[in-house]
């Protein structure tokens, strides 16, 4: 994604491209959010308060699964989309329509490629909140900051994004770990609390 | 320097945004409790940032 939106916010006015792609992340979270809220919602009305003792099981267990994996605890094959956000989104819908879509296909989590086993427990644990605000939180907060982390990444690159790329590239198995350690801090949180 | 300080700024402002819609799904009285909501949020943050190299 730095490779592709890098160049592209090159021409046109930089900052509004790259705030077009945070809302588009926000707005692609939070309506993930809201359609699993109402999910949510409806398995509250049907379970009542037995959901509150689902959530406290399914969650962490789900959270201690996908720790495992991404910090390769557990060699299975790991659940992913091949799916990538279209690069003719530019041409197709215009140069700041395109960057906002990005930003919306990326923010709503599960139809991109899925780098961290962990993204998968973010939906679960927005159905299982059984909460409406709750479960948009989770998601447009998800869809802000990887928004926000695509920008930080290009305007760290200065003009040389190919290298940017590279240096991205060395971090993903230091920063799977890290995500797996995280949801193991928050699985054991969730059961504290 | 002047990027560094730029990334952090953005990762401060992911934070702060973070922070706010967390105070508000509290707000809204979760049945699951709002320190799962705030935690599950700093999930989102962190797996989110992490995620800058993804297609």
């Amino acid at each position: 994604m730095v490779g592709q939106i890098g160049p592209l916010v090159q021409v046109g006015r930089k900052n509004t491209a790259l705030a077009l792609h945070v809302l588009g992340g926000v707005v692609g979270g939070a309506t993930t959010g809201v359609v699993l809220g109402f999910a949510g919602l409806l398995l509250l009305a049907a379970l009542g308060d037995t959901l509150d003792t689902v959530f406290a099981i399914v969650v962490p267990v789900a959270l201690l699964y996908a720790a495992s994996i991404d910090l390769g605890l557990l060699p299975i094959r790991q659940i992913t989309s091949e799916r990538q956000t279209p690069g003719a989104w530019p041409c197709a819908l215009g140069h700041y329509p395109g960057i906002f879509s990005w930003g919306f296909d990326l923010g709503i989590g599960v139809t991109t490629r899925i780098p961290y086993q962990s993204l998968l427990v973010l939906p679960l644990a927005a159905t299982l909140s059984g909460n409406l605000p709750t479960a948009v939180a989770i998601m447009a907060v998800y869809g802000a900051s990887r928004a926000v982390a695509v920008v930080a990444a290009v305007s760290a690159a200065g003009e040389d994004f190919a290298a940017a790329c590279d240096a991205i590239q060395t971090r993903v198995m230091p920063l799977k770990r890290v995500v797996g350690a995280t949801a193991l801090v928050i699985a054991a949180l969730i059961v504290i609390s | 320097m002047a990027r560094t300080a730029r990334v952090g700024g953005l990762v401060a402002l992911a934070g702060a945004f973070g922070l706010v819609a967390a105070m508000l799904a509290g707000n809204a009285d979760p049945s699951v409790g709002v320190p799962s909501v705030f935690v599950l949020v700093s999930l989102s943050l962190v797996v989110g940032l992490s995620t800058a190299a993804s297609p």
